[in-house]
């Protein structure tokens, strides 16, 4: 006799692990961004716990990406999940305007310090964020503002890497299984320059009018003063590395205030202007 | 790696000439920018080519590497700014 394969789906299991944590919880808010792991995160409360006991809360500021703003809104339609509105000012901290290198720390404390006592107030004991595993190797200052608000993290505590998640994400529907990563807009501007609610938008309308120029994949325009460096995925270099392609990637960025403009020839890194500045090597 | 960043854009300038890549490379920082025209342009398009101008470029105390998007090489450039 043949033995019977069997085929262990372990992100499959750490989903059902998911979904007895969350019912263990009762009633859960979540830190809702659109990114793919917050959503994902979102959908599987709602699936598991119902409407009622799931609200995910975005925190609208100036950093925050209209883009990735428009993909919350659409997941939590398309899902039916019960969503709250926050506006959030970190801008206004001037520890996170004089953008040091722990300047999310003092962006994440604005923000749960807004987001817990509202959820508080509707009775949603437990506060969620979307951290994975894969991000507790990185350098994450913010996660010591959730810390302090005892903000849990479930993804990472039950070992969900970002594969795994887009791989649920995708099983499950969600069009952000695939989405690029898209952390907040000042992660484009290197340490120690201002962050402004003005080069904010700026940075966020170069990379709008790269997309509908056609560029695809993971995108970031770096702020340098009076240039700007843009990385593109690797994939897409060798297709905007010629005469007429970047003619038309100068013309779209300039028209949007920066007077010079690159493109970085290692192509699109995460993190990439902490390693411009020594925080990570 | 080289001693400084005077150092450094004489010696990318140098490796990215050995690659067929006339250029001018200004320092910002850690940051290279290369000023080169439409041939340069053209030969960083080759992956192969891109691959080693970011090697030579950290080997020069650069941790980032990027080409202006202009069609010359203007007369002016900056060469090298802290």
């Amino acid at each position: 006799m043949k033995p019977a394969l069997v085929v262990f789906d372990l992100a499959a299991a750490k989903e059902a692990a998911l979904s007895r944590w969350l019912r263990e919880r009762g009633r859960v808010a979540i830190g809702f961004s659109g990114g793919v792991d917050s959503a994902y995160l979102a959908v599987v409360a709602r699936r598991t716990l119902g409407p009622e006991a799931v609200l995910a809360i975005i925190g609208r500021s100036a950093s925050y990406p209209a883009e990735q703003w428009a993909t919350a809104r659409r997941v939590a339609d398309d899902f039916g999940i019960p969503v709250l509105e926050l506006d959030t000012d970190e801008l206004a901290d001037p520890r996170y305007a004089a953008n040091p290198s722990n300047r999310c720390y003092f962006c994440k404390t604005e923000l749960w310090s807004k987001l817990v006592p509202v959820a508080r107030e509707r009775g949603f004991g437990s506060v969620l964020d979307g951290t994975n595993a894969d991000d507790l190797g990185d350098y994450r200052p913010g996660a010591q503002a959730a810390r302090e608000q005892a903000i849990a993290s479930p993804l990472a505590a039950l070992g969900f890497t970002k594969d795994e998640i887009r791989t649920r994400s995708r099983a499950l529907g969600l069009p952000t299984w695939q989405q690029p990563s898209s952390p907040c807009l000042s992660s484009r501007l290197p340490y120690g320059t201002d962050v402004t609610a003005g080069r904010l938008r700026q940075v966020e309308r170069a990379e709008a009018a790269l997309r509908a120029l056609g560029v695809m994949g993971d995108l970031r325009v770096r702020y340098h003063d009076d240039l700007a460096r843009v990385e593109l995925a690797r994939g897409e270099l060798a297709r905007w590395l010629t005469p007429e392609a970047v003619a038309t990637i100068r013309q779209a960025v300039v028209a949007v205030g920066f007077e010079r403009v690159a493109i970085d020839l290692r192509g699109f890194r995460s993190g990439s202007l902490n390693v411009l500045h020594g925080v990570t090597a | 790696m080289t001693g400084g960043p005077a150092d450094g854009v004489q010696a990318l300038t140098a490796a990215l000439g050995a690659l067929g890549v006339s250029c001018r490379v200004e320092a910002r920082g850690r940051l290279a920018v290369i000023h080169s025209d439409a041939r340069g342009l053209s030969r960083l398009g080759d992956e192969r080519v891109r691959v080693a101008t970011v090697a030579h470029a950290r080997d020069c105390g650069f941790t980032h590497v990027a080409i202006e998007l202009s069609a010359s090489l203007p007369a002016d450039a900056p060469v090298l700014r802290h």
